[in-house]
């Protein structure tokens, strides 16, 4: 049995390409964790610069904003260039 | 005979006027008890051989004037404590090792067989990784503090994520502190542990790898005897 051309070229890139996507969203799921972890780092930071006064509370605040916006960016990144 | 007033205007109702002198006194007292406060932490630190400051990249802080959580009107903190820096060693290690890691796999030439997009994304994420896992060790060993005030011991701890234990012992309510300062490294960096035997059911409150713990040992006698001295002059 012949099988067209076609269709041997979906077989094809099903298996060169199929652990790529699997890869792909096994970085995206772990990527989000990492993004939930970090959100519950900015709830942390609140606590803890509420325990004690500080010069250095709002960078310590500021940094965890950011650590988190840049995981949800690493997210982003992951879904749209992988 | 007069009829009685049906009406009485505002003006002749005589209201007693409370006089602003007991405001004023209260406030003086305040301002005398605050005072005194601050004389009796300066001889205790005379004492003990110390003075306003920071050192250590402030683990060992005198009167720091930093107010913390349930802190009361009247109490002033006398010595701020953390970790000694030292003990932070461990991690910025690993995350030194894990800042030079995909350079090592760069060199290696492991890398060339996975396509460029996922070992750049690779990049990121690790190098997020290691920036979260420094930050998350550096809180921790930033707010864990313990505190020694006028009138108690303050133990603020984090153990994980969003665990936060504190732990208070009236510094009438202590038995005789302890320490443990032993091993080649704590003796070369000068820290040790604390220890506080509370009366109070909740057991033992610990200072652990602050630095100087002799000096905390000898402030917190200090601070309690006075604490003594000061309620058998009131009765």
């Amino acid at each position: 049995m012949n099988l067209p051309i076609e269709k041997i070229d979906q077989i094809n890139s099903l298996i060169t390409d199929g652990p790529m996507v699997l890869i792909k969203w096994f970085f995206v799921i772990g990527l989000a964790m990492y993004a939930f972890f970090s959100l519950v780092v900015t709830r942390q930071v609140k606590i803890m610069t509420q325990s004690i006064e500080s010069e250095v509370n709002i960078a310590v605040k500021l940094f965890g904003w950011v650590h988190f916006l840049l995981s949800v960016l690493l997210v982003i990144a992951a879904v749209v260039l992988l | 005979m007069r009829m009685p007033d049906v009406y009485v205007s505002k003006e002749e109702v005589s209201v007693p006027k409370t006089s602003p002198e007991p405001m004023v006194k209260k406030l003086n007292n305040k301002a005398e008890v605050k005072e005194k406060v601050k004389n009796t932490i300066q001889q205790v630190l005379e004492r003990s051989g110390e003075h306003k400051r920071h050192l250590m990249f402030h683990s060992y802080v005198v009167t720091p004037e930093k107010r913390f959580i349930s802190e009361q009107d009247d109490e002033e903190v006398v010595l701020l404590l953390r970790a000694h820096p030292i003990t932070n060693l461990r991690w910025i290690i690993l995350v030194g090792l894990m800042l030079v890691l995909p350079q090592v796999l760069d060199s290696t030439g492991v890398v060339d067989l996975v396509s460029v997009k996922y070992v750049f994304m690779g990049k990121l994420a690790w190098y997020l990784l290691t920036l979260g896992i420094a930050f998350e060790k550096f809180l921790n060993w930033y707010y864990s503090v313990f505190i020694i005030t006028n009138e108690r011991l303050v133990d603020i701890d984090f153990k994980n994520l969003l665990y936060r234990v504190v732990a208070y012992a009236n510094l009438n309510h202590i038995e005789e502190p302890s320490m443990v300062a032993g091993g080649f490294i704590r003796s070369i960096f000068h820290y040790g542990d604390v220890f506080v035997a509370t009366a109070a059911e909740q057991g033992n409150i610990e200072g652990l790898a602050v630095p100087y713990p002799d000096r905390v040992i000898r402030i917190i006698s200090e601070l309690s005897e006075e604490l003594e001295k000061d309620r058998n002059l009131h009765n």
